[in-house]
């Protein structure tokens, strides 16, 4: 069981994430609504990974990741996105995201991206 | 008026279809990550509208509506456009998509995912506002997926804007004010039209994605130079 922190700006995918991680056995420790909440969090819980949104009012996901792998260069975070095309992952690829899924997701997805994102 | 517009070549015609098919594949799985259950007698329909059709083809009445303007190599604008109802209650997209899983009356206190209300930070607890997010997320997803699809087959690359949500948007001012500006700087937009059905209640709404006509020139251009499979 991991310790994970959900990060999106909609409170129905936080809690779609949430749902689908805990019936996979992991813990949700948090959620955040935006960058500030989530490193915030970061730092208190110290989870084993975050899932992001990159499309979140303020400043981005990406921003995010970047803000969260400068606090800890081990951190595992997996992107999570309604926009899954190349420039865009490979920028979250390029700042330290050890994975990338598109929305919609179902929880096998979910779960290997997860234990991908883990192992990596 | 735009000059630029031209009428469609067949293979363009096949092509962007197949572009949006990709698109409209997800529209299912969409449904059931946000609702958590599974359509049933999911249609998917596209076409290629004339405004003026468009205006027509969308039903006077409250709704809701999402608006993503999108950048990138092509700038232009999608709507969610989702029917509230009517009097007689016929039209029950809204209510399908904000009853509860048993299929009660209409309640927007009670939202379709009995797992909503969990503790956490930013909870959102107006009815309203749990209407917006669960609205602006659709809309979110379900447009990224076409920006994805048109950037694995042409190689466009744009990106989303923050949803806006419009609820309620009784006289369909978010259509009328994107028909206001397109009208010019191009002539048509692509619709999806989606129907199907939630447990008892049928749901019934459109996808609209209006761009300048420049934007579409440079798509077609990138449809025809798509090499064979």
């Amino acid at each position: 069981m991991s310790r994970i922190l959900v990060v999106d700006d909609a409170q129905i995918m936080r809690n779609i994430l949430s749902s689908m991680l805990e019936e996979t056995g992991h813990e949700v420790v948090g959620h955040a609504a935006n960058a500030e909440e989530a490193l915030a969090l970061y730092i208190q819980l110290k989870p084993d990974l975050v899932t992001l949104d990159i499309l979140m009012e303020g400043a981005d996901g990406v921003t995010c990741l970047k803000n969260i792998i400068q606090e800890d260069s081990q951190a595992r975070v997996l992107m999570i996105t309604a926009q899954g095309h190349g420039p865009i992952e490979q920028e979250a690829r390029e700042s330290g995201a050890k994975g990338y899924i598109a929305k919609p997701i179902e929880r096998e997805q979910l779960q290997a991206a997860v234990n991908q994102a883990l192992d990596g | 008026m735009s000059s630029d517009v031209q009428p469609l070549l067949p293979e363009q015609a096949e092509m962007l279809r197949q572009i949006l098919s990709q698109g409209n594949d997800q529209v299912g799985g969409t449904l059931q990550m946000i609702l958590g259950q599974e359509p049933h007698d999911l249609t998917v329909k596209t076409s290629m509208t004339r405004f003026i059709e468009l205006d027509r083809k969308i039903p006077d009445g409250p709704m809701v509506s999402v608006r993503i303007q999108f950048e990138g190599d092509i700038k232009g604008l999608f709507l969610l456009l989702l029917p509230q109802g009517n009097p007689h209650g016929e039209q029950a997209a809204f209510k399908a998509l904000f009853s509860g899983q048993s299929g009660g009356e209409y309640d927007p206190a009670s939202y379709v995912r009995a797992d909503w209300v969990q503790p956490g930070q930013g909870q959102v607890n107006s009815s309203d506002e749990r209407i917006r997010d669960t609205m602006s997320e659709l809309g979110n997803v379900l447009f990224g997926a076409y920006l994805t699809a048109l950037y694995s087959q042409c190689s466009m690359a744009t990106f989303l804007e923050l949803p806006e949500v419009l609820y309620p948007d009784n006289e369909r001012d978010y259509l009328t004010e994107a028909l206001e500006h397109y009208r010019q700087v191009a002539e048509r937009s692509f619709m999806v039209e989606v129907k199907g059905s939630l447990g008892e209640h049928p749901i019934h709404f459109w996808l609209v994605m209006m761009a300048e006509a420049k934007g579409f020139k440079s798509m077609l251009e990138a449809v025809s130079e798509r090499p064979e499979p």
